[in-house]
């Protein structure tokens, strides 16, 4: 039986459950769209459709925690009201950060204006917009034509030349002397669309020197009220503003840095920092043995004190007087 | 030839008994697990936050919190973390919380449901600790999560920025929710633009005006000030994500993290914070202080 025990034991140990290898995270996209949750949703059903999950950010603390993980490849942001953009406001060195390790970001409406939101737009959507377009009714829409400015693979390969897409506004630069063009200095600026009365930039892509890509949908302003002809479901269920969502966030993930690094280090990193925990575990285990065995020792050394002077006391006392009866 | 002593069999069986029951005393001391490791001296937090405290309520806002080692061992951890009590979005409409635990219901909040599923893994698991808080002679029960992954990914100076935990507590029927950082406090680095100060409030970058961390009657200090005094640190130089650390710890050393703050503007709800006590990596205190 004890052979059979000790048997077991090895065995046991073999069999006992391993630590298993690092899952692969999948990697998402993540989609704020502020109170708008549906219309959150909506999008983030068009991104899915690129093949890459999407993930909706319905409240600030799901934004201000998802962002920093290694798997997310593209952040879609759509806000439209002051709260928003102020929590933007106090999120964007956060989202900045994002941007200069490589990320990659699509904006929509107002939110890649600078008027709005300031430090966000300076470097991530690269529109400095101060004056306000309105929309037109426009071959059976409110909106406003887009027409093709530069050709760039992936985003407006699968498009039209013109189309008309729902807005209700869009946002521009506007100097003394009439509409400025968009400018960056972090890397190279396309204007993809503008605006075809006006020649407004309407979907700028910026490519930076650090890696990071993002596409600024300056128009694409809608609302929640559906009585209103640029209701966003007017605009999400437009076939052109489809593809045209999933062409942007496909050349920003594809494009972008920090996904292409991070992504296939995390296993790396997740290793590294589980050997360290374990490091430290076994460290504390050492230390703990330790601490027993000096415990036992000291135990062990008192027990046999004690003992001796047991038999001291019984040699010296007991057995003389045991003799004494005896005798 | 000497006399032979002919020994009482019940002297032998009493000492025989005595040895035995010695010797299992002893066995059974042995293998006693030893106690805690680090005794909770003091812990100390305002009852309530005050915008601008010292200036128009006279209040100083000081949080402390001091510990006593009970062994020796490697590495002492504190880790903090700052929480802002919020409402929480729940993964499915229209739920009723009066018969979850919290563990329930922490699991149905959007962006711990979300963390736990995107951020599953073996290597480097979320942390989920069953906790209690006190407030006002109510006890609350509740459960806190970390995860060091979102941590492991940020950068330190976004550490108060960036949500890193949350705390669930059970409230009657309902929940109270606290969603935040792994720092000290809230806006460690600033972030007070557009705020009107009193006419004789000074402007602050840091909501921590001061911070000493001791070890003994050492102390590692760092203030906000524009100006720092020799001998302290500056405000960018505070241990990371709320993070002390001390090595090579021995028998009765004391330790404790103080810190003072004043801020310009206060979160409308109650702020939690919660402290995490680690010695050679194993959590061995946990402590919840509920600021209104």
């Amino acid at each position: 039986m004890l052979r059979d025990l000790c048997l077991c034991i090895p065995l046991g140990l073999l069999l006992a459950p391993l630590p298993s290898p690092p899952k692969a995270f999948e990697p998402y996209v993540l989609v704020y769209a502020g109170r708008m949750v549906e219309y959150g949703e909506a999008l983030a059903a068009i991104v899915n459709e690129t093949g890459t999950k999407a993930i909706v950010a319905h409240d600030e603390d799901t934004m201000r925690s998802m962002i920093t993980l290694s798997q997310i490849r593209c952040v879609v942001i759509s806000a439209y009201n002051p709260a928003e953009f102020s929590f933007l406001k106090d999120f964007s060195p956060v989202l900045q950060a994002h941007f200069e390790e490589g990320g990659a970001f699509i904006g929509i409406g107002p939110v890649c204006s600078r008027i709005l939101a300031d430090p966000l737009a300076s470097g991530i959507f690269p529109v400095r917009g101060n004056v306000t377009g309105r929309g037109t009714a426009l071959e059976g829409r409110y909106g406003s034509g887009y027409v093709l400015s530069d050709q760039v693979e992936g985003i407006s390969n699968n498009l039209p030349a013109r189309f008309v897409l729902t807005q209700g506004q869009y946002i521009y630069n506007s100097g003394s002397e009439g509409p400025l063009e968009p400018a960056s200095e972090d890397g190279d600026l396309q204007v993809v669309y503008r605006e075809e009365s006006t020649g407004i930039p309407m979907v700028i892509a910026l490519e930076t020197i650090k890696g990071a890509r993002s596409v600024s949908l300056a128009g694409c302003y809608v609302a929640d009220v559906e009585r209103l002809p640029y209701y966003w479901r007017r605009l999400v269920e437009q076939e052109e503003f489809r593809s045209l969502l999933k062409g942007c966030v496909s050349w920003a993930m594809d494009g972008s840095r920090r996904y292409a690094e991070l992504g296939p280090s995390a296993d790396d990193r997740l290793k590294a920092e589980a050997d360290a925990i374990l490091a430290a575990r076994a460290e504390s285990d050492l230390a703990r043995r330790r601490a027993g065995q000096r415990r036992t020792m000291l135990l062990g050394l008192v027990w046999t004190g004690a003992v001796a002077f047991q038999a001291f006391l019984v040699v010296r006392y007991i057995i003389p007087r045991l003799h004494a009866r005896s005798g | 030839m000497p006399a032979r002593v002919a020994l009482d069999a019940s002297l032998v069986s009493i000492m025989l008994i005595v040895l035995i029951s010695s010797g299992l005393i002893v066995l059974s001391l042995a293998g006693e697990t030893v106690r805690r490791p680090l005794e909770l001296l003091k812990n100390v937090h305002p009852e309530r936050l005050y915008a601008f405290g010292s200036v128009t309520t006279k209040e100083k806002m000081d949080f402390s919190l001091g510990l006593l080692a009970r062994g020796e061992f490697k590495t002492l951890e504190i880790q903090y973390a700052t929480l802002v009590q919020a409402t929480p979005s729940f993964i499915e409409e229209n739920l009723t919380l009066s018969g979850l635990t919290a563990l329930e219901i922490a699991r149905m909040i959007r962006p711990v449901a979300i963390l736990m599923a995107e951020t599953d893994n073996e290597l480097v698991p979320y942390e989920e600790i069953e906790v209690q808080a006190a407030k006002a002679n109510r006890t609350y029960e509740g459960v806190f999560y970390d995860f060091p992954l979102v941590r492991m990914y940020s950068k330190r100076s976004l550490s108060d920025k960036v949500y890193t935990s949350f705390l669930i507590l059970k409230n009657g029927t309902g929940a109270l929710y606290f969603g935040g950082y792994s720092d000290f406090f809230l806006k460690r680095f600033g972030g007070f633009l557009d705020i009107q100060r009193p006419m004789d409030a000074p402007e602050v970058s840091s909501s921590i005006q001061k911070l000493r961390v001791w070890r003994n009657d050492n102390a590692t200090s760092y203030s906000s000030s524009i100006e720092v005094e020799e001998g302290w640190r500056s405000m960018d130089q505070l241990p990371g994500f709320g993070r002390v650390v001390f090595q090579d710890v021995r028998k009765n050393e004391r330790f404790s993290v103080e810190f003072t703050i004043e801020i310009p503007e206060r979160p409308a709800g109650m702020i939690a914070q919660v402290i995490r006590i680690y010695a050679d990596g194993e959590m061995v205190e946990n402590v919840v202080n509920l600021v209104e």
